[in-house]
């Protein structure tokens, strides 16, 4: 090579780097964003949905429903969803969580509100997982519930502390009438 | 330190005749097989000073062709002296001083001829090559006034002088890093092995390095490529026993038979699993590293030089398994149990989720011309490009599964034109241009937006050095220019649009006085500044890591850094005098961007997070930084290292007479290391302890979790090396935590969840061919 060709060697080098930099934008990469929680309740003559809803998927709640629940009921089945809406088509995230049900478990904590939440459903290595229960309520009177979703809990029969990490952690205020 | 200087003479006699003659080469140390940079040469005859450059390469003209020359070559203490004439072939002279001396010289290196007005201290080589299977950080965290900002034991970032990220640069090969500096979990992308020389610049080096480097700047060297023709290299290989880990390198030279072509491919690998603290193994701590870097030298007579140089970085950091968590709550919890949550307690060399996967590659053409002898003509391109990736724990059947939860890419290209004249007698004057253009995407537009960056700068340093004349003076001015085109796509809520410019003058002033051979007393005085980052001005979100809420405030202006430091060197003739290095600094930032809490907390779906807001004011750092040596008898030296810091924030009432106080969080606590050192012929003992204070100045307003306990650790390091026909071999023995103390470091962020890595063997072999 003489010095003209090495030189346009160098040339064709530099615009080879410059060109990289004209890449395009997108790349694969996937949040698992929850940006709404479903309850679900049914129980005789009652089946409502409540939302906790983050529309603009920036983590804080636009929305939250006050779950609004007839006093002196027991027997109310809760079933809970929760979705990924900041994509197109929205993300069903509660059938990922039922197949990992090993890996998930859902806790509620009731404060003020004359209302039990039990007999949470176990996961297939017979520990408890929740996202389905049963509610009962007493007198009427107003409180708010704390649910959580803790992924790859380690002791999931520690039900304030079973470690691994908060995927959720939600308070709907709670009316009972 | 004093007698660090290179004073050389050369005596010429000249004849009146027709002197257009020429001499040029490398100047060389035998001890070292390397060339020797910024060594002064002295033409007495020709009452001619000059020096070598980076690459030991000297150039002197204007010789008559029949005369004898007696050139005089001073380098650190040492000076001899060399008869010549001219020649039309390479003339290299070989420095023949006594290899120890002249190791011993550039190993404890605190300073090189150049003698850089700022402070300046070198890694030990010593320390050099028993840290390079580490890392970077792990290196310059040795010397006083450097420590280290790390998340667990694989992400570490160096801080000098209580500043660290955006606010310092990292020089490699004359190329500034670009990468996502912002982030205190982001580690410098840099391969440790591909340094030779490594030097740490405390204060305002704006001038030199460009914006942002405010705090100061860490330089490194590649070896010089081999100046002789043929093949060389070296390969190396280490283990610890700590996280079981390997780690190899290897690096070849060639040089073509004319001596005009030179290349050189270097390729590193290092492999390592889960750590363990004294009690426990810390999961999910592992690493993996992959470098190759190339680069090649043309020299087609003596005026010109090309360099082509190329690198890639590839990491998989794996991130401690307990610090993942969803909520400050959680973070709480955690930090009051007496071992890690969710923590395995095993070995595995498995990277799971959470990890770090980083790609840095750079490219870089430089052509340097030397039009005649006072001249010297530099234009150089560089290109980089950065990718960061970072791997949430995830539902193993969900549509992010396999994929990254957050990717930020960043093209940077840089253009460099630059000049220096040395022909002015004692004056020394260089100046430049440099043209810089950035795009970044991010691909979660709910935390940072992307961004378009373009700049430019215009900068100049003169420099004033009699021979024989104890003052000498350095004055620097640099203008810098940056406009951001600041995006977010989608997200409708907030969407951004918006133009962002900054502009300042930065400036450096210094001075030297020689009050012997052996003493020197420097001030040197800068002015630097830094426009606020893209993610301090536009950031809203959860900073997962970090356990916060964060929210930028597109208000804010650059801030600006005056930094002073006061400075006394002394180093007694000699292998093993006396050598003292003491400076005191000040460093007043107007308008400092801090991560301010708010005493709210922001709700969002994964429960409460503690708020904090960027915010602005001034702040002052004023410190000290010592270090001593102190021979014994028969080899055995005492050492010593101090590291002290001050950091407060200033704020002033509505009507500005009274002030208040509050000191900064995470500046590094006081620390002092001290040990002894024995050498005899090739082999070097040495053991260190180190105690570093509980940090007691804390923000007014607390911290999450109390500042861990101050503790004192021991290390112990033996370096072995000898010749074997024309193998160089080098045996290393290192030993870190020998007492397996459990601790805590203020500043490593995952001291909320687990200790520091107990205790840590390594052994390692280098041959160089």
């Amino acid at each position: 090579m003489n010095n003209t060709q090495k030189l346009s060697a160098l040339a064709a080098l530099l615009l080879a780097l410059t060109t990289f930099s004209a890449c395009d934008k997108g790349e694969d990469t996937a949040e698992e964003n929850i940006t709404t929680i479903e309850v679900h309740l049914t129980g005789t003559n009652f089946d409502k949905k409540f939302y906790w809803d983050d529309t603009d998927g920036d983590g804080v709640a636009n929305t939250i429903d006050e779950i609004q629940i007839p006093a002196n009921t027991g027997n109310i089945q809760a079933h809970l969803h929760v979705y990924d809406r900041s994509v197109t088509p929205e993300i069903d995230i509660t059938e990922e969580i039922e197949e990992e049900s090993v890996d998930h478990l859902f806790t509620y904590a009731v404060t003020g509100a004359n209302l039990t939440i039990g007999s949470l459903n176990t996961d297939s290595a017979n520990n408890p997982f929740g996202i389905t229960s049963v509610w009962t309520t007493a007198a009427a009177g107003s409180g708010s519930v704390n649910i959580k979703l803790y992924h790859e809990p380690t002791n999931k029969t520690n039900a304030t502390n079973p470690g691994g990490e908060v995927d959720f952690d939600v308070v709907f205020p709670v009316k009972i009438q | 330190m004093v007698s660090l200087w290179l004073l050389m003479t050369t005596v010429v006699w000249v004849h009146a005749q027709s002197c257009e003659s020429h001499l040029q080469g490398h100047v060389r140390s035998a001890s070292l097989d390397a060339p020797l940079p910024f060594a002064q040469i002295f033409v007495r005859s020709n009452n001619l000073r000059l020096q070598t450059d980076e690459k030991g390469f000297y150039s002197i003209g204007n010789l008559c062709p029949d005369q004898s020359y007696v050139l005089e070559i001073n380098y650190l203490s040492h000076r001899f002296q060399v008869e010549t004439r001219p020649a039309k072939a390479d003339f290299d002279i070989v420095f023949p001083a006594d290899s120890t001396v002249l190791k011993e010289v550039l190993i404890a290196g605190k300073q090189v001829e150049r003698r850089e007005i700022e402070t300046i201290c070198f890694v030990d080589r010593a320390d050099v090559s028993a840290k390079q299977a580490i890392s970077l950080t792990e290196m310059v965290r040795q010397l006083p006034g450097v420590s280290a900002l790390q998340t667990g034991s694989n992400i570490a970032k160096p801080v000098i002088q209580g500043l660290h990220s955006n606010r310092i640069a990292i020089v490699n090969n004359g190329v500034v890093l670009e990468s996502q500096q912002w982030g205190r979990e982001h580690a410098p992308e840099i391969d440790a092995f591909s340094a030779y020389r490594v030097a740490v610049i405390k204060g305002a080096t704006g001038v030199k390095y460009g914006v942002g480097a405010m705090g100061g700047a860490i330089v490194l060297e590649p070896e010089p490529l081999r100046p002789e023709s043929g093949w060389g290299g070296w390969v190396t290989a280490g283990g610890f026993s700590n996280g079981r880990s390997g780690v190899a390198a290897g690096s070849l030279d060639y040089r073509s038979g004319n001596r005009q072509w030179a290349a050189r491919v270097q390729a590193t690998a290092k492999r390592g699993g889960n750590m363990r603290a004294p009690n426990y193994w810390l999961h999910n701590t592992g690493h993996a590293e992959y470098n190759v870097a190339g680069m090649a030298e043309w020299k087609p007579g003596g005026r010109w030089q090309h360099e082509l140089t190329f690198s890639s970085v590839t990491q998989r950091l794996a991130v401690l398994r307990a610090s993942h968590l969803g909520n400050v709550e959680q973070i709480l919890q955690a930090t009051q149990l007496d071992t890690p949550i969710n923590n395995i307690n095993r070995f595995t060399y498995a990277l799971d989720r959470p990890y770090q996967g980083i790609e840095h590659y750079s490219g870089r053409w430089k052509t340097a011309f030397r039009p005649n002898d006072d001249w010297r003509l530099m234009a150089a391109f560089t290109h980089q490009f950065n990718h960061r990736r970072e791997y949430d724990v995830v539902r193993k059947t969900g549509a992010a599964a396999d994929k990254p939860q957050v990717s930020f890419r960043l093209w940077t290209n840089t253009l460099d034109v630059q000049a220096e004249h040395l022909g002015g007698g004692a004056w020394r004057s260089e100046g430049g241009i440099q043209l810089f253009q950035a795009t970044n995407y991010v691909n979660r537009g709910a935390f940072i937006p992307d961004y378009n960056a373009f700049g430019g700068s215009l900068w100049a340093v003169e420099r004033w050095h009699e021979h024989d004349i104890p003052w000498e003076w350095e004055l620097g001015v640099r203008y810098d220019f940056r406009a951001s085109h600041v995006v977010t796509e989608g997200n409708g809520s907030r969407n951004i649009d918006r133009w962002v410019q900054f502009g300042n003058v930065s400036g450096t002033t210094g001075v030297h006085y020689h009050l012997n051979e052996r003493a020197t007393v420097t001030l040197h005085s800068g002015y630097a500044w830094r426009p606020p980052s893209v993610y301090e001005l536009f950031a809203k979100g959860v900073h997962h890591g970090a356990g916060t809420y964060e929210e930028g405030d597109s208000s804010m202006i650059s801030e600006k850094a005056w930094n002073t430091n006061l400075s006394f060197q002394y180093t007694a003739p000699g292998d093993n005098g006396w050598q003292i290095a003491v400076s005191v600094y000040r460093n007043a930032i107007r308008d400092f961007i801090y991560l301010d809490p708010q005493n709210t907390v922001k709700v969002t779906v994964r429960g409460p997070f503690p708020a904090y807001f960027y915010k602005q004011a001034d702040a002052v750092f004023t410190g000290l930084d010592a270090q001593v040596s102190a021979p014994l008898w028969a080899g055995l030296a005492l050492e010593s290292r101090l590291s002290l810091l001050h950091a407060d924030r200033i704020f002033r009432s509505t009507d500005g007479r009274s002030t208040r106080r509050d000191p900064l969080p995470l500046m590094p606590a006081n620390r002092v290391q001290f040990g002894v050192k024995w050498q005899k012929k090739n082999l070097t003992v040495r053991a260190m302890a180190q105690s570093v204070a509980r940090q007691t100045r804390i923000p007014e307003a607390g911290l999450l979790m109390p500042a861990p306990e101050g503790f004192t650790t021991f290390s112990t390091d033996v370096l072995y090396s000898f010749q074997r026909g024309k193998r160089q071999w080098e045996l290393g023995l290192s030993g870190q935590n020998l007492t397996n103390v459990r601790y805590r470091e203020y500043l490593n962020f995952f001291r909320f969840y687990a200790d520091e890595p107990g205790f840590n063997l390594g052994i390692r072999a280098k041959c160089t061919f």
